[in-house]
């Protein structure tokens, strides 16, 4: 699967996904239209992103994982996963502000979309991955993705969990989805996401 | 071995009455009560000395309850195996002040690193469970099984995770491995990830280190089996002598007065003294003529007189087991005036590191010194790395008894060690001592064995111009603790405010080791052009309620009504009796 532009990319998998798209939280894509070996990435250095490593592993992903690699390290991998969301600490100990995050992250996609690779964007973390900082980063990267697995509820929809833990009270992932056409999977719990992963490759019973 | 067994089993079963056991408390972020009265960063642990007061106790027994169970539900904040600082103002007039800060341990020399920020190497000798267990042995009327019941309960039964705490263990998955350390990850991390919000945390190994303090006292941790597990995790850092030769010590107080009020702190070697002279400076202006908190003229002077008692911290503060501090000087009212002769009302000080110390000698009853000013100001001030960690504790019994207590483990999570099946964290205190400098022969906060390395905290109780206790108070927020301490107690003395509002309202920090005036998020454009014009050089990168400026937790008595605020800043929560 070689799709460079998003939008037509988004429109295949939503025929192909039919309503399960749709639901509400914990489904995935029914069809497996990402391809492996994945590479796992950081754009804002949160915990979230380890937390994406540890998702794959129990999904059973061939992936490696790199929360800040150059670009020219996802030679060899068919998926980009990115997990979004700034962390004051991370970015410190990276030794980076916000803008050259951006400026990495900018370089990362392009040389993803050079490289013809498929991109998943990951909001984990809920509510504390919402801020200035943060919504900087989703609001740029997230329109770009290929698809977007999401910690939160469509805000149309009840929110059962805490609720810090929605990521997307406001809507805003919701509104890039629609804007951009992405296919968008909405889980409650974090490990929901290994689901979710699984759906999206093609991993688990009679894949 | 049969005694002990017995006595494990008693705190059990005390535990379980407790749990069982119906209270009359009322608790959320800002409650009211007369029947007494305990704020902290979180509702839980306030209503755990809530329990206490109810049941009987005074606000010593409940501050030592909810000090304990603030180590449970904000374990990245304080533990068993960090410090603190207590005030008490008792009803039968006594003011005093309980030191359990940290000791360098026995084996360090003047030249020895101190900048470790994690690991063993990082860590002081504890001071928690001795100073809480002083205080109730010398204050409290209610044996420490019972006090201590509650946080046992909760460290057992688990709690809720909440959105604070979740944002701590957030970091703490990337310091420990993201959840793989084979000592914390079953306990915090028990899925391999971060819980999710809402979620319970059992802490049974913390239940298991609590039950033996409540069972055989501070003796099972500076002695006993805890000693042994702690001497033994360390690696060489602590020896047994070491715990052993720890004890908490009873001082004097710092008792000050500010606008007709007596205002009582922590001496040193924390920071009760800057808060004591900048309040002494601004008793030199009239606050209340200006428009209040957003006032560029209110804040250019609070900025300015904390920016000189501050000053004075570097050369004066050190541990008073090593130094005569002319503590007498420092808070006296005449010393005071002639340092706010130093404000200009219309310029700023800049730059704000050459700020010179005052000399509080000739203010001195009786001379003492630790060196005198010949030898400063320094022309540079040390930085310590800061994090807005630590905690504070405010209680108020029906009696009127008050306490005041900060706590700490320094930065969040402390040395990030756990001890092996007990579950509690290290301190890293050590850094905050500095490394020697030969340039500056007379620093007063250089490393050596058994002494305190200097800090901030500032817990204080303000009594009214009756003599009545009317406010207790105190923060996190490392080197925030001194500004926001005076700015809540100057917005309800000389603003009028309501506590809450005292509380909620944007705050700035201003000292000798921040080169710009530090604004949280709320101030308006004008009073921030209006600081600028004054020559500050003004940082407004804060958010709104940013915990970076600490988070009061506090109590306010009108008209015998008790009025607790937990922090906004953090989850906060107050509890009493109605």
């Amino acid at each position: 699967m070689h799709i460079r532009h998003g939008w037509i990319f988004a429109l295949a998998l939503i025929v192909a996904a039919g309503p399960a798209l749709t639901k509400e939280r914990g489904v995935a894509a029914q069809s497996s239209t990402f391809e492996q070996p994945a590479f796992i990435a950081s754009i804002g250095q949160s915990a979230g992103a380890q937390q994406a490593k540890v998702l794959a592993d129990r999904a059973g992903l061939e992936f490696t994982f790199e929360a800040r690699p150059a670009p020219e390290m996802l030679e060899g991998h068919k998926t980009l996963i990115v997990v979004l969301g700034a962390s004051t600490k991370g970015l410190g100990a990276a030794g980076v502000d916000i803008d050259a995050e951006i400026a990495w992250g900018t370089q990362l996609f392009e040389k993803a979309r050079a490289s013809r690779m498929s991109i998943v964007a990951m909001h984990i973390e809920g509510g504390t991955r919402r801020g200035p900082s943060s919504d900087r980063i989703n609001s740029t990267f997230a329109p770009l993705a290929d698809y977007l697995i999401v910690k939160g509820a469509n805000p149309d929809q009840e929110w059962a969990e805490a609720e810090e833990a929605n990521g997307n009270a406001d809507g805003l992932f919701t509104t890039i989805a629609a804007e951009h056409g992405i296919p968008i999977t909405y889980i409650a719990r974090t490990l929901e996401a290994v689901g979710a992963l699984q759906q999206l490759f093609g991993i688990g019973a009679g894949q | 071995m049969r005694k002990g067994l017995s006595n494990r089993l008693l705190v059990i079963l005390l535990v379980s009455v407790f749990a069982l056991r119906p209270v009359a408390v009322a608790s959320q972020q800002v409650a009211t009560g007369t029947k007494g009265m305990v704020a902290s960063a979180h509702e839980l642990a306030s209503q755990a000395g809530a329990e206490i007061l109810a049941a009987g106790g005074n606000a010593v027994d409940a501050a030592v309850a909810t000090a304990f169970a603030i180590t449970v539900v904000e374990p990245n904040a304080s533990s068993l195996g960090g410090e603190g600082y207590m005030v008490l103002s008792l009803a039968d007039g006594r003011d005093l002040a309980i030191d359990y800060r940290s000791w360098a341990p026995g084996h360090v020399t003047l030249a020895s690193d101190a900048s470790a920020m994690t690991g063993p190497e990082s860590t002081c000798i504890p001071g928690l469970v001795a100073g809480l267990t002083l205080a109730l042995e010398e204050y409290g009327t209610m044996p420490l099984d019972e006090v201590m019941a509650p946080a046992i309960r909760l460290a057992r039964d688990g709690f809720p995770l909440d959105a604070v705490l979740f944002d701590r263990l957030t970091e703490l998955y990337g310091y420990t491995d993201y959840g793989t350390d084979p000592l914390i990850g079953p306990i915090y991390f028990p899925d391999g990830l971060v819980p999710e919000i809402g979620s319970t945390v059992v802490n049974e190994d913390l239940a298991q280190a609590m039950e033996l303090v409540a069972t055989e006292g501070a003796d099972a941790f500076y002695r006993g089996e805890l000693a042994d597990a702690i001497v033994e995790a360390m690696d060489g850092w602590f020896t047994s002598a070491d715990l052993q030769r720890y004890q908490a010590v009873v001082r004097d107080a710092i008792v000050s007065e500010y606008r007709g009020h007596t205002v009582i702190g922590a001496p040193p070697n924390v920071a009760g003294i800057v808060v004591a002279e900048a309040l002494n400076i601004l008793d030199n202006f009239d606050l209340s003529e200006t428009g209040g908190w957003d006032d560029p003229k209110a804040i250019h002077l609070m900025a300015e007189a904390l920016l000189l008692a501050s000053a004075d911290r570097g050369p004066y503060v050190g541990d008073p087991d090593f130094y005569d501090i002319p503590l007498a000087g420092l808070v006296s009212e005449d010393y005071a005036t002639e340092r706010a002769a130093l404000i200009d009302p219309g310029a700023a000080m800049v730059p704000t590191s050459e700020i010179p110390a005052g000399d509080p000698y000739p203010f001195m009853a009786v001379p003492v010194g630790v060196g005198g000013v010949a030898e400063y100001p320094f022309t540079t001030h040390l930085s310590v790395a800061e994090s807005p960690s630590t905690t504070h504790i405010s209680v108020l019994d029906e009696a009127g008894n008050a306490v005041g207590i900060t706590q700490t483990v320094s930065s969040f999570w402390g040395s990030q060690d756990m001890i092996p099946g007990y579950g509690f964290f290290m301190n890293n205190e050590l850094h905050n001592f500095n490394s020697h400098n030969p340039d500056r022969p007379d620093d007063v906060n250089v490393l050596a064995p058994y002494k305190r390395p200097r800090t901030v905290l500032a817990p204080t109780i303000v009594r009214d111009t009756q003599g009545k206790v009317f406010l207790v108070l105190g923060t996190p927020g490392a080197g925030r603790i001194p500004s926001t301490t005076v700015e809540t107690i100057v917005n309800v003395i000389d603003f009028g405010m309501s506590l809450e509002d005292a509380i909620r309202a944007p705050k700035f920090t201003s000292r000798i080791t921040y080169a710009e005036l530090l604004l949280e998020g709320g101030y308006p454009e004008e009073t921030i052009a209006a600081l600028e014009a004054l020559g500050h050089t003004v940082d407004t990168t804060h958010g709104t309620l940013d915990y970076f400026f600490g988070g009061i937790n506090a109590i306010i008595v009108e008209d015998g009504l008790m009025t607790g605020v937990g922090s906004f800043r953090r989850a906060g929560g107050a509890a009493g009796g109605r």
